[in-house]
């Protein structure tokens, strides 16, 4: 039987949060971040505003507002940035490729996908009085299996 | 060490150079951070005694490259950072189509001649024979192959002949 409609708009072509939920969820440099676990709503305007992910039992889960999402397809959900968050346990290397350390923790523009600090753990015995260097996001050059600085760590460690 | 006697033209001083000895054995890292391998050999060339490449054992790969001067981007005493990321390490790698598929893995890299730009890659799934994706339909490469939309990958199961 054909189901009726008083939507007073075509919502032939929408879809719905069964094509969301479960799906899988790819950023912008092609890395699966997890499974879409939920879709959010605002209760006031009644829009889609994001999506929340499950990254499986270690990993915490993520939130994803609607405007990082590039489009929702048949077999997954694209995302048009790639998430900083993924940049956690990457090694840093200084503009000379000298090995810094390991990305413990990052400071975040507000709830942005944008970096403001990233925190490193030292490997190098230059900086093994600090427990944590402080590495502005003005100091990254690339981001990519591992992270290069602009800056050398003479540089960091006269800071 | 007394500073030793420098005999110079138009070359550098002898601080501003690196001793390419100290550069055995460092380690080579792509654009994006990732360790290639470690420096073996580095070779100059007999005509204008410049630098021409380096060798590199492998890391993630067991065969040596030889990675050529003009994809360095910076060379110090520490380690080479190349300005690319290395084409032939994109083996194994996922490939998505547009729609956010699996449609296999990278089983073999074609290039244009020995450059590092991709002519095509052969991919492979589970139950496919190996079929090749001209670059043209590649969308980009990083963690993951992902396709372009209007690329449609032909894949060609076991059970269907081959024509």
């Amino acid at each position: 039987m054909q189901e009726k409609s008083i939507s007073g708009k075509k919502i032939g072509k929408a879809i719905t949060s069964e094509d969301i939920l479960g799906k899988e969820v790819i950023d912008a440099g092609g890395t699966f971040i997890g499974v879409a676990e939920k879709v959010f709503i605002s209760p006031k305007f009644l829009d889609f505003i994001g999506i929340s992910v499950d990254k499986g039992f270690i990993r915490s889960g993520l939130t994803i507002g609607k405007s990082y999402i590039d489009k929702i397809a048949d077999y997954a959900i694209f995302l048009k940035i790639r998430v900083v968050y993924e940049i956690k346990g990457k090694l840093v290397f200084d503009r000379d490729g000298k090995k810094i350390g390991t990305v413990s923790s990052i400071d975040l523009y507000g709830e942005k996908n944008k970096i403001k600090n990233i925190y490193v753990k030292p490997s190098s015995v230059l900086f093994s009085f600090k427990n944590k260097i402080v590495i502005p996001a003005d100091y990254i050059e690339n981001i990519g299996d591992n992270v290069i600085l602009n800056v050398t760590t003479n540089h960091l460690s006269k800071k | 060490m007394s500073k030793p006697c420098s005999i110079l033209k138009t070359e550098r001083s002898l601080d501003k150079t690196i001793n390419l000895k100290k550069l055995i054995g460092k380690e080579v890292l792509s654009k994006g951070g990732k360790i290639i391998g470690k420096i073996l050999e580095i070779r100059i060339s007999p005509i204008d005694l410049n630098l021409e490449g380096i060798l590199v054992r492998g890391n993630s790969i067991k065969k040596s490259m030889y990675i050529g001067r003009s994809y360095f981007s910076r060379l110090s005493s520490e380690a080479v950072i190349l300005n690319i990321e290395v084409s032939v390490l994109i083996k194994n790698k996922q490939v998505i189509d547009s729609k956010g598929k699996i449609i296999g893995r990278v089983k073999e890299i074609v290039r244009k001649g020995t450059r590092n730009d991709l002519k095509g890659l052969y991919v492979r799934s589970l139950l496919s024979r190996k079929f090749f994706i001209p670059e043209s339909g590649i969308e980009y490469v990083s963690k993951s192959v992902v396709l372009k939309s209007n690329y449609n990958a032909r894949k060609k199961y076991f059970w269907q002949k081959n024509r």
